[in-house]
């Protein structure tokens, strides 16, 4: 394309929101001359002689100016060979292979994390289930256990006692998938999404559903954009970047047992737009974002 | 110097293993993977397990099968964050456990591999079919893993055994058969071992019944290379001449020691302590 008209390409999963996509294609024809929306599993790859090719339908995906890779842990195999070839590529992309692992496994971002000084809280990983049960004597009652492939909350569990630690050990079937141990932080059913953009963030409170502890909006709560603290923004900018995200979404839980008043829980690779409660306004600054990186880049 | 062996099952190589390490100069410890486990907050990261003694070890070897990569990643991470040696690099598990990624990490480095085609949905099967020459090599992942391997001689029989299959699948890859037969090498830092297995009627011969071959200098650095882009200092490699179809973080000791003549234990202690310093070149004790 010519040096003033850009295109973008956005690759999302097999099993894509058609609801969500539908504002993201909108924003993004606003804002790109030219613009093509691949759900992954129309996706080919050709390898031969050191030159790869993403094709859709014909066209060569690595000719685009702009990628942006939406999908999940569900896509994972395809998904990791598409953002291999995408991080050797010329075009730009506000991901990476690294935050795409990392986000997907939720006690090695908060490893990455923790070594850089983010506030964090203690996490254990193990493979063994017995082992899991010393673990817990070191983080008391109630604690979180996450299976490490999980996604939107669906697996992750409070454990209140030594009992039902006991019984969810013994589904051994579950624990193939490995399990994180998390010391629990109270959060009122409540967390803090922080949407970044570069440098930029978007703040918004989420608060669950009644009953469940989790904030999830996929298990029914609601979000709002507020005015979020300096130092949470700060943080949210430097765990994006420490994970290799331009664009992701990192949530906190406000607490006061860590002197910074905040923790990170976890990073996201394909943040939702909350649709419902925000409108178009997630899709906006996200495409308005790779278009500024597409002009920089110029 | 201390080493770790950490493991996930006992095999008969490791008491061989251990004893080269030790004849070596390192202290050994031999543990099993599921007794450790990994810490992080705020105050740093930790690895754990009875009397591991993680703070004054040099090196780790690590062999813990390719299921165990979400376990194996971070730990590798932080035995790199320690600065302790170990024969397989941080990411090596994600490109090893992933085919899919392997094809992509290898060409991406341009290394030989037969012409690929990588997709998920059957229904691009017949057009890409008619790109490609046969026999083919058709391979299907569900839940994770290789699902089924099938070598196909003709767009017909292509779409007849992707009818056969009934469940969702993961990631499909197409390739180009290279037929002959196979040089399986074991790489050891950049030392290479092969054996060739025979490749006879439609079936390749078990490595048990190979034998021993040379490669040309030309194959043995490609497959020093392929080790290397996948993050393993020693890897078996599997060529077909000069393509690269595959690499696996592990080397069967026993069998190349058998049919080489060669004592790899050797090498292996051999390369872990240049790499720790404990040796600084090959028979120079530092």
């Amino acid at each position: 394309m010519s040096d003033s008209k850009k295109s973008l390409v956005v690759i999302a999963s097999s099993h894509y929101n058609k609801k969500n996509n539908k504002v993201l294609i909108e924003e993004a024809e606003k804002v790109f001359e030219k613009f093509l929306f691949a759900p992954i599993n129309k996706i080919s790859i050709v390898e031969e002689k050191g030159k790869p090719k993403l094709l859709f339908r014909g066209q060569n995906l690595l000719e685009f100016d702009a990628c942006y890779p939406r999908f999940g842990s569900r896509d994972h195999f395809m998904g990791e060979a598409v953002l291999s070839i995408l991080d050797r590529s010329p075009v730009y992309t506000p991901v990476s292979l690294r935050g795409f692992q990392l986000s997907n496994h939720k006690y090695y971002s908060i490893k990455k994390l923790a070594e850089e000084k983010l506030p964090t809280v203690l996490t254990a990983l193990s493979i063994s289930p017995l082992v899991v049960e010393k673990i817990s004597r070191e983080f008391s009652f109630p604690l979180v256990l996450k299976l490490i492939s999980g996604f939107a909350g669906k697996g992750v569990m409070r454990v209140e006692n030594g009992a039902q630690l006991k019984s969810i050990l013994d589904t051994v079937h579950l624990f193939e998938e490995y399990i994180a141990t998390q010391k629990y932080v109270e959060g009122h059913s409540s967390d803090v999404r922080c949407y970044v953009f570069g440098e930029k963030v978007l703040t918004v409170k989420r608060v669950g559903a009644k009953g469940d502890w989790r904030a999830n909006i996929s298990r029914g709560g609601t979000a709002k954009i507020i005015r979020g603290p300096k130092a949470m923004q700060e943080a949210a900018v430097r765990a994006a970047k420490t994970l290799g995200f331009e664009i992701c979404a990192v949530d906190f839980i406000q607490t006061k047992a860590v002197k910074e008043g905040f923790v990170i829980i976890e990073a996201n690779f394909q943040p939702g737009p909350f649709r419902k409660f925000l409108g178009n306004r997630v899709p906006m600054e996200m495409m308005q974002y790779i278009r500024s990186r597409l002009e920089k880049k110029k | 110097m201390k080493l770790l062996m950490v493991t996930k099952k006992d095999k008969r190589r490791h008491p061989f293993l251990k004893q080269a390490f030790e004849e070596t100069g390192f202290t050994v410890k031999h543990t099993d993977i599921k007794e450790v486990s990994l810490f992080s907050d705020m105050k740093g990261s930790r690895i754990e397990g009875p009397r591991l003694g993680v703070k004054t070890t040099s090196a780790v070897y690590l062999e813990a099968g390719l299921q165990l990569t979400q376990f194996v990643e971070p730990f590798l991470d932080e035995l790199e964050r320690r600065a302790i040696y170990c024969q397989v690099r941080s990411g090596s598990h994600y490109v090893l456990s992933n085919e899919l990624l392997q094809i992509t990490a290898l060409n991406n480095y341009n290394i030989r591999i037969p012409r690929t085609y990588i997709f998920r949905d059957r229904s691009q099967l017949k057009a890409l079919a008619e790109k490609l020459s046969f026999p083919a090599l058709f391979k299907t992942f569900s839940k994770g893993s290789k699902s089924q391997s099938f070598i196909v001689d003709s767009p017909k029989s292509l779409l007849s055994v992707s009818d056969g299959i009934k469940y969702e699948l993961d990631g499909i890859v197409l390739r180009e058969f290279i037929e002959g037969d196979v040089d399986q090498c074991a790489v050891i830092g950049k030392k290479v071992y092969s054996l060739q297995r025979k490749f006879e009627k439609g079936e390749l011969q078990p490595l048990k019944k190979a034998v021993i071959t040379k490669l040309s200098s030309q194959d043995k650095e490609t497959a020093v290379h392929a080790a290397n882009v996948c993050g393993c200092d020693i890897a078996t490699v599997k060529m077909c001449r000069g393509y690269v179809l595959k690499v696996k973080p592990l080397v069967d000791l026993l069998i190349y020691n058998k049919k080489t003549g060669e004592n790899l234990f050797e090498e292996v202690s051999a390369l872990f302590a240049e790499k720790t310093g404990l040796r600084k070149t090959e028979g120079e004790l530092v």
